[in-house]
């Protein structure tokens, strides 16, 4: 009970920054330089040609009309239609999404993977040699840049080594393995940035809640090591990790964006960059509004999954 | 033969570049259904003993010298595997302040049986079984729903019975209790003391090591006291010898400064000077520079500890 | 002789100060001075093309090889750092005049004022700083002034909400109550006794932000919104040199290499400073 009205709080302080997002969106499309007419009717339209476009696109209207319009069309799902294909943007996006929805899961698993353990471990014996690997990542991991990371790895995985495709995707239900080895460069490429803020982060939380009196008290009752550790301390630590995941997931929506580009995955954030070389502004108004609304929505999780760890908030027995 | 066995224990911190002794050759033994307390000011050492006993000291701290024996298991050289299998089985502690001493992500049941099933062979429903018996005997009401409950759902009165029924759950030898009722209010430290009374007659033969700065407490329930200054013991023997008949300088303001006849008295203000921190202890008796009995061989020549007329040991060169 | 011995002992001070601040301000300054005075030493133009030597590896005539034009990589790359450099001070200097001055005046006021100007940084901040510079630039135009302020537009809420935090860590201390009793203006508190004591953070927070912005410029430039050939931005040049990356990987590996070394002088810069600000702190990194 206590849990699903914590869930609502957050549900309606979120609907203001939803709000403004739109708004956001919506007028720095509008505000910018460019007429979508001339874009779809190309530079020697006439201008009752382009008139009539901008009839038919609503752009005559005053702008607080047209975001009503854009709005309402919005929540019954229409997100307008691609200017140069007339395709319905919705269509574009069920292909795009789901490409960077699983390019950015399976970066967050292996930064996960990667850099727990070894801020664990860094914690643990401060001085030792994961402690200094765990220094050298989260150093070079937020210097390195990620198109830089991916090509190398394409220039010796990929071309060097054969171990993996160095770019094009192969759908989930098509063939999984193939679709896991299409997506390994990308994800780790996009994996070792957030690695270096998670690996810091890790030992940073693990170190603090090693101070805690009640580790003390678990050692005194001759509780196994590894209990201590992986059940306990993790358990405790891991509130502070959720966290800066959360608000890490924006870099990683943001870096798949650049990654998509250097490995040729078809999704979203490559999407948002070539629609926007050509101006199809419904195509990058709905991608971007896309992205923001993952970001929210990850954040969303994030506050459900710390109200999960802790159970003051969650409610007991 | 005696539970536990100090012997010419020293320990040591690492600060500003060398090694200072926080506690120096302390050697007592704690028998069977005793409690034995170590009294004396912060920063004496007798957490440090604790710590030592327990072998959890801090990465900056070590054990220089002496041993330290668990009946016929000598504890210093234990290795961690042989120590984390004594530790809450036969070797236990409880702390200081109870509402940080449990992990607050997890229940109190969670707590206490995750404790039996790490020493006994038992069974989930056999260790549940044995925890809620274990809330009924340190007097947790209502037993069967509070199992399920968290730390924070608990006073800190309340905690410090669950910390008390883990320590106890596996039947140890020695408990060792570090300021268990520094952090409550004076009713519940009181009941906890009793508490631990009961329940070391309940268990039969368990030895409690009473860590406390409060003489108060050492009168409830210590039978026999060790009277800790600046890392060494001072004086030792029976809880109503050295109350009745103290020797040392130490003891003697110690007890004066006890409230007497209703009147508080500021602890220790009647005692000129102040406690000396670990890397200036004075040279011969530690206590010479604010004693008014001291002599010139004082300053030179530590007095040991010798037993005295009375039944207690001293160490002060008075009563040569 | 003797001023050279006061500058080692100097140089020793801050060293031990912070080996991590020190090694980033060092790495940072020789990048400027060489990057500043590459027309004075280097044989080559960034955009003289050689027909006779395309993709060749690198020698002692060419110490990073060239590219497919024959071009000076080393050169290039030298003449890369000064629009990473301009755009990185361009936009933290306009991101931190802007942001500084928002913050300023939410912690200071407040209430109705602080929300009137932090919610709306919140709104921007819910979108990948990436995402919105490509956005801008795409649609406004591909040129250094467009980027310099479209990573302007991301960099002011980060600076704003970190001023605010700091505004707000000061504005009660007993210095500014003291200038507040003796009547000092509104704007007088906040620009000479607010302002001194809160920016610590901020600044830290610019170097940072500084290697950010080269890693954003570059990346703009990579997949083609930023800077545009034949001008040497090191984004570009990889983009360039990944249709020829197994032939001549020399051509992908020097420029990726330039920046990373840029940004990690300074991400060192940044570290070190705020574990001296913060000397606590510096066990937890």
């Amino acid at each position: 009970m206590r849990l699903l009205r914590y869930i609502a709080g957050r549900l309606l302080l979120l609907l203001p920054v939803l709000f403004g997002t739109s708004v956001l969106i919506f007028l720095l499309l509008r505000l910018i330089p460019g007429d979508p007419a001339q874009v779809i009717l190309g530079l020697r339209a006439t201008p009752e040609r382009l008139a009539i476009v901008r009839e038919e696109l609503g752009l005559d209207l005053p702008v607080h009309q047209q975001y009503a319009q854009w709005l309402g069309k919005l929540l019954q799902g229409d997100l307008g239609k691609d200017y140069r294909s007339n395709e319905a943007v919705t269509a574009l996006l069920s292909v795009r999404l789901p490409v960077t929805i699983q390019l950015t899961l399976l970066s967050l698993a292996l930064a996960i993977l990667i850099a727990v353990p070894l801020g664990i471990r860094a914690a643990i014996k401060p001085g030792g040699l994961a402690d200094r690997l765990s220094m050298l990542l989260g150093l070079f991991g937020i210097s390195i840049p990620d198109f830089w990371l991916g090509i190398m790895l394409i220039l010796l995985f990929a071309l060097g080594l054969r171990l993996f495709p160095s770019s094009g995707y192969v759908r989930i239900e098509e063939d999984l393995i193939a679709n896991l080895r299409s997506f390994f460069l990308p994800a780790l490429t996009l994996a070792v940035g957030l690695s270096a803020v998670l690996v810091r982060i890790t030992r940073s939380a693990v170190l603090e809640v090693l101070e805690l009196d009640f580790v003390k008290f678990l050692r005194a009752k001759g509780l196994r090591e590894r209990l201590v550790i992986y059940q306990h301390v993790l358990r405790n630590a891991s509130i502070p990790i959720v966290t800066v995941i959360g608000l890490q997931f924006g870099y990683l929506l943001g870096g798949a964006v650049i990654v998509e580009e250097v490995f040729s995955l078809p999704g979203v954030g490559r999407l948002i960059v070539s629609y926007t070389l050509e101006r199809n502004y419904p195509v990058v108004q709905a991608g971007m509004l896309m992205v923001a609304f993952m970001f929210i929505m990850v954040n969303l999780a994030t506050d459900v999954i710390y109200a999960l760890l802790n159970p003051r908030i969650r409610g007991g027995s | 033969m005696n539970l536990l066995s100090l012997r010419h224990l020293t320990t040591e911190f690492y600060s500003g570049g060398r090694w200072l002794e926080a506690v120096s050759d302390v050697s007592f033994d704690l028998r069977p259904g005793e409690i034995l307390g170590l009294v004396g000011e912060s920063g004496c050492g007798k957490s440090t003993i604790a710590y030592s006993i327990m072998r959890l000291l801090a990465k900056n701290a070590r054990i220089s010298g002496g041993e330290v024996w668990l009946g016929d298991v000598n504890l210093t050289e234990a290795n961690d595997e042989r120590l984390q299998d004594l530790r809450g089985s036969r070797l236990s502690m409880i702390f200081q302040d109870p509402m940080t001493a449990l992990d607050s992500l997890f229940t109190v049941g969670h707590q206490i049986i995750e404790t039996l099933q790490e020493h006994l062979d038992l069974d989930a429903a056999a260790a549940r079984a044995r925890a809620l018996e274990l809330l009924r005997q340190v007097g947790i009401p209502a037993a069967e729903e509070r199992l399920n409950a968290y730390p924070y759902q608990f006073s800190g009165g309340m905690s410090q019975r669950i910390a008390l029924a883990i320590a106890i759950s596996c039947q140890p030898q020695v408990l060792i209790a570090d300021e268990p009722t520094t952090a409550l209010d004076v009713t519940i430290q009181a009941q906890i003391l009793h508490l631990i009374r009961r329940l070391m007659v309940e268990e039969g033969g368990t030895g409690v090591l009473l860590i406390t700065h409060d003489l108060g407490v050492v009168a409830q329930v210590c039978d026999r006291v060790a009277v800790m200054y600046a890392g060494k013991i001072v004086e030792f023997g029976a809880v109503e010898a050295i109350f009745s008949d103290p020797l040392h300088p130490y003891t003697q303001a110690l007890l004066n400064s006890l409230p007497s006849q209703g009147i508080q008295r500021g602890a220790l203000e009647n005692i000129r000077g102040r406690v000396p921190s670990l890397d200036d202890r004075p040279a011969g008796c530690r206590f010479h520079p604010r004693c008014a009995h001291a002599r010139d061989i004082c300053r030179v020549e530590a007095p040991p500890l010798v037993k005295r007329d009375g039944g207690q040991e001293v160490a002060c060169v008075l009563y040569d | 002789m003797k001023s050279s011995r006061a500058l080692r002992d100097r140089l020793r001070l801050w060293y031990a100060a912070s080996r991590s601040a020190f090694l980033g301000g060092t790495i940072i300054l020789a990048l400027v001075i060489m990057t500043a005075t590459v027309s004075l030493y280097s044989p080559y133009s960034p955009e003289a093309m050689d027909f006779m030597a395309p993709l060749a590896g690198p020698t002692g005539a060419h110490l990073l090889g060239t590219d497919n034009f024959g071009r000076d990589i080393l050169t290039r790359v030298l003449y890369g750092y000064q629009i990473s450099l301009a755009v990185a001070l361009g936009s933290v200097g306009f991101g931190l005049a802007v942001g500084v001055a928002l913050g300023l005046l939410a912690g200071y006021y407040g209430g109705l004022i602080d929300n009137i100007i932090m919610r709306p940084m919140d709104v921007l901040m819910a979108f990948p700083a990436i995402v919105l510079v490509v956005a801008l630039t795409g649609f406004v135009g591909r040129e250094i002034s467009v980027m310099v302020l479209a990573v302007a537009v991301v960099y002011v809420p980060i600076f704003a909400r970190v001023m605010r935090g700091s505004t707000l860590e000061v504005v009660n201390e007993l210095y500014v109550e003291g200038a507040r009793a003796r009547g000092a203006s509104h704007l007088r508190l906040m620009l000479r006794h607010i302002l001194p004591n809160a920016i610590a953070p901020v600044l830290i927070q610019a170097s940072i932000l500084m290697g950010i912005a080269i890693l954003l410029e570059s990346a703009l430039s990579f997949i083609g919104l930023g800077t545009q050939p034949p001008d040497p931005s090191l984004g570009l040049m990889l983009s360039e040199g990944r249709s020829f990356m197994q032939q001549a990987p020399w051509m992908v590996v020097a420029p990726g290499l330039a920046i990373s070394i840029a940004v990690l002088g300074f991400n060192l810069l940044g570290n070190g400073l705020q574990d001296l600000l913060n000397p606590a702190r510096k066990g937890g990194r």
